[in-house]
Parts: C-alpha cells; sequence; structure tokens
C-alpha cells in the first residue's frame, strides 16, 4: 500500500516532467524529479526495499521515454539510490533541509558519475551511440544538472516531507 | 542487515540486467507499449495545454520585440526595393544604351541619351520634358526617337538642364514621311491620338494597310528610315487631288523612360 502511495506520485511528476517542464521551462533548468523525490525518499528512512524498487521502476519508466539505451537510466538510479542509502545510514542521522539540500547535490554528482559511466559502457561494448560530447560540455551538464535538481529540492522539500508524514499513517 | 540491502540491491541489479537484455531482443515492446497507452491520454493534454499558455506568454513577452522587429523588417523592406528599383532602372538603361550603340552603328548616328521626367501637364501627349538640356549638348530641332528606331519627335525648348519635346501627337508637329514598299511621300501630323494622319499622299500610289510608314528626310529635321507606324487605313476621293492615311502608331509615351536624343547625323 505505501509502495503505490508513493509510486503514483512519482508517476504523475515523471508525466509532468515529460509534458509539461519543457513547455514552461529552459531545457538545461529541467530537474529530475524523480531523482530528487528518490533522495528525499532515501532521507526520511523510506524503507530499503521499497525505494530500491521504486528506483528500479522510476528508472524503467524515464529509460522508456528516454533516446539513450535502454537500461542506462536504470542502473543509473539504482546505484545512486544504493548509494546515497548508504551515506544516509552511516553519517546523517538527521534530515533536514540542508542536509537534504546536501544529499540532493550529492546524489546529482553520483547519478550523473553512473550516468555517463554506463554510457561509456555501452560506447565500448558497441551497443550504443557513441558518447562524443567534450568534457566541458560533459562537466557543464552536470553543473546544471545538480543546480536545476537543487533548486528543485527546494521546491519539493515540503511537498515530500508531507507526502511521507501521510504515506507512514498507512504503516 | 548490510548483507540483506547488498543482496537485494543486486538481485534489482540483475533484474535490470535481465530487463536490458530483453529489450535488446525485443521482447519488452508490448510492455513498453502498454506503458506509453498509459501515459500518453494524460501526457498530451497536458503537453499541448502546456504549450498553448507557454506561447502565450511568450507572445506576450515578446510583443515589444515584436514591434521593433516589424519596424526593422519594414526598414529593410524599404531598402531591399530601393535597391531592386535602382538595379531595374540600371538594367534598363543598359539596354536601351545596347540597342542605341547598335542604331549609331547602322545609321551613323550620334545620340544623348535622356529620361523623360515630366509632361506637359495640359497637353498630356504633346511635350515630354527632357533631363537633358545645353550643358549636355541639347539644342532645339534635334530629334527623339526610342531605342527601338521610333519616332518619338523633336525638341522645341532648351535650357540648362532641361528641355522639351514636341511629340508626333501634336498636330503643331509635321513630319515628312513615306511609306516603306509602296514609295509614297507625304506630310503626317498628329491628332493627339495614337492615330496619324499622312497627308498629301500622290492619288496614283497603291498603298496597302499594314504597310510600315518611315520618315522620308524630306523635311530636313529628322533622318530617313525612323520607324512612324503602319497604314491603318487610306481614302481616296475622287474630288481631292491627294489620298488621305490613317496611320496607326504604337508608341505608348506613358510606358517611356528614356529617349535618344539625335545630336549628329546625316539626312
Amino acid at each position: 500500500m505505501r509502495f503505490f502511495l508513493l509510486f503514483v506520485p512519482l508517476f504523475l511528476f515523471f508525466i509532468a516532467q515529460i509534458s509539461i517542464f519543457p513547455n514552461i521551462l529552459p531545457a538545461w533548468l529541467i530537474p529530475d524529479i524523480l531523482l530528487v523525490a528518490l533522495i528525499i525518499f532515501a532521507f526520511y528512512q523510506l524503507e530499503y526495499k521499497n525505494l530500491i524498487t521504486l528506483a528500479f521502476l522510476s528508472g524503467s519508466i524515464v529509460d522508456i521515454y528516454s533516446g539513450i539505451p535502454f537500461g542506462v537510466i536504470t542502473l543509473s538510479f539504482i546505484f545512486t539510490i544504493f548509494c546515497i542509502d548508504l551515506l544516509v545510514n552511516n553519517f546523517f542521522n538527521k534530515a533536514d533541509f540542508l542536509v537534504i539540500s546536501l544529499g540532493v547535490i550529492a546524489g546529482s554528482i553520483l547519478y550523473m558519475g553512473f550516468y555517463f559511466g554506463f554510457l561509456k559502457t555501452y560506447e565500448l561494448l558497441n551497443v550504443s551511440l557513441r558518447l562524443n560530447s567534450g568534457y566541458r560540455i560533459i562537466l557543464e551538464t552536470i553543473l546544471l544538472f545538480i543546480f536545476s535538481n537543487a533548486i528543485a529540492t527546494a521546491i519539493l522539500y515540503l511537498p515530500f516531507k508531507k507526502l511521507i508524514s501521510f504515506v507512514n499513517k498507512f504503516q | 542487515m548490510i548483507k540483506k540491502r547488498l543482496l537485494f540491491f543486486l538481485i534489482i541489479v540483475i533484474f535490470s540486467l535481465l530487463f536490458i537484455f530483453l529489450d535488446s531482443r525485443g521482447a519488452l515492446d508490448y510492455p513498453k507499449s502498454a506503458i506509453n497507452y498509459l501515459i500518453a491520454p494524460i501526457s498530451k493534454p497536458l503537453w499541448s495545454t502546456t504549450g498553448k499558455i507557454s506561447r502565450l506568454f511568450s507572445l506576450i513577452l515578446n510583443f515589444k520585440n515584436v514591434n521593433s522587429e516589424n519596424e526593422a523588417l519594414k526598414n529593410q523592406n524599404q531598402k531591399l526595393l530601393a535597391e531592386n528599383a535602382y538595379f531595374k532602372n540600371y538594367i534598363k538603361e543598359k539596354d536601351i544604351l545596347d540597342k542605341a550603340r547598335d542604331i549609331q552603328t547602322q545609321n551613323n548616328f550620334n545620340w544623348q541619351i535622356a529620361g523623360i521626367i515630366g509632361m506637359d501637364s495640359q497637353n498630356w501627349n504633346d511635350f515630354i520634358i527632357l533631363d537633358v538640356g545645353y550643358k549636355n549638348g541639347i539644342s532645339v530641332g534635334m530629334p527623339v526617337i526610342t531605342e527601338n528606331k521610333q519616332l518619338v519627335g523633336k525638341v522645341v525648348e532648351v535650357d540648362n538642364d532641361f528641355s522639351k519635346a514636341i511629340t508626333i501627337f501634336n498636330p503643331l508637329l509635321k513630319v515628312g514621311v513615306k511609306t516603306q514598299d509602296s514609295q509614297a511621300f507625304g506630310i503626317l501630323n498628329g491628332d493627339r491620338t495614337n492615330n496619324l494622319i499622312m497627308d498629301f499622299v500622290a492619288k496614283e500610289k497603291l498603298l496597302n494597310n499594314g504597310e510600315t510608314v518611315l520618315t522620308s528626310a524630306k523635311d530636313g529635321v529628322f533622318p530617313e528610315g525612323i520607324v512612324v507606324g503602319i497604314i491603318k487605313d487610306f481614302q481616296v476621293k475622287p474630288e481631292n487631288l491627294f489620298q488621305t492615311v490613317n496611320v496607326k502608331n504604337n508608341l505608348d509615351i506613358y510606358n517611356i523612360d528614356k529617349v535618344l536624343i539625335l545630336a549628329d547625323f546625316k539626312l
């Protein structure tokens, strides 16, 4: 029950991400709301299995709508959330706005690392398109990704906090 | 605890790799389509609505720019029109000069090119104002022709920079003419229309409708062989000493920009 209560908003956010944000925001400012949401969920100590499963499902849906080979985003999501969960369990014992913001920034860097790493692996395996972007462009992309996710965190921190509180009532 | 977490993580990763494998074999096409069917009914209207809202906002934001852009385009258009007119005029003038050079070569005429800059305000096609005058070597009595060697008239007044020419449509201008084939001579004068009257044509001359009428040089003003028109019809009356010929002239004075003034020629 709790899983579906969290998955439905994520699914709606995904639809917003593909149909609303491209029309109202410049491309470089569109955040990865699913990633931000999953990181916030991790900080609010969402059950581990649910969290990883949500990462798997969210990544798979994003993968279907992305132009890159299927699996890159799914794996990046799973690895990022796994790492964030490890960080939360070992280094953080509170979940305030500042901590979560730092967590989102760390998560965005990790995600981008995994993302380009998996893309490179695909390239080496000759499965997919070649990763031709220069390092400067990759760095710009990472910085903008972090920036847009940080803004999304500032906006979505409270709504997600309330959502988690609401979902926890069903435990 | 950590082992359990790691185990679950590995299971999910294996699942993901299985999905990747299945996708590469095309086995995930149906689930993907199902997700598309689920998302499309929601995302399509959302996309359309937000797109419209976004366009509306950008239209409002860009309204100021649209106005200035429109002004800039108008200015650019005017500039291009002016350039276009200049080049068209240039090409036209070149064409006239080419033809005029032919006339010079064939007839040994010396000419001065002149632009028509006006017409007599009261008698529209009786006089034309030209943009050349004394300074350009123009003098009274010089014949005016088109680049197609068609008679226009002759210069009657000259200023420093301008001159006035009487046209063949003016009844005051008398031109010595002849028919090309039957070699009938006569005197031509206008009646303020495109129909010119060739008078004093010998009765015994057998004329043909459509015959070309040319200047004869017998008036001592116009050189021989300048086209005046073609015979439209003619009347032979027993009581008259001469026959009268109606000559049709196709000169459209309103559509001529440039003319040639014959400055030096042999009669």
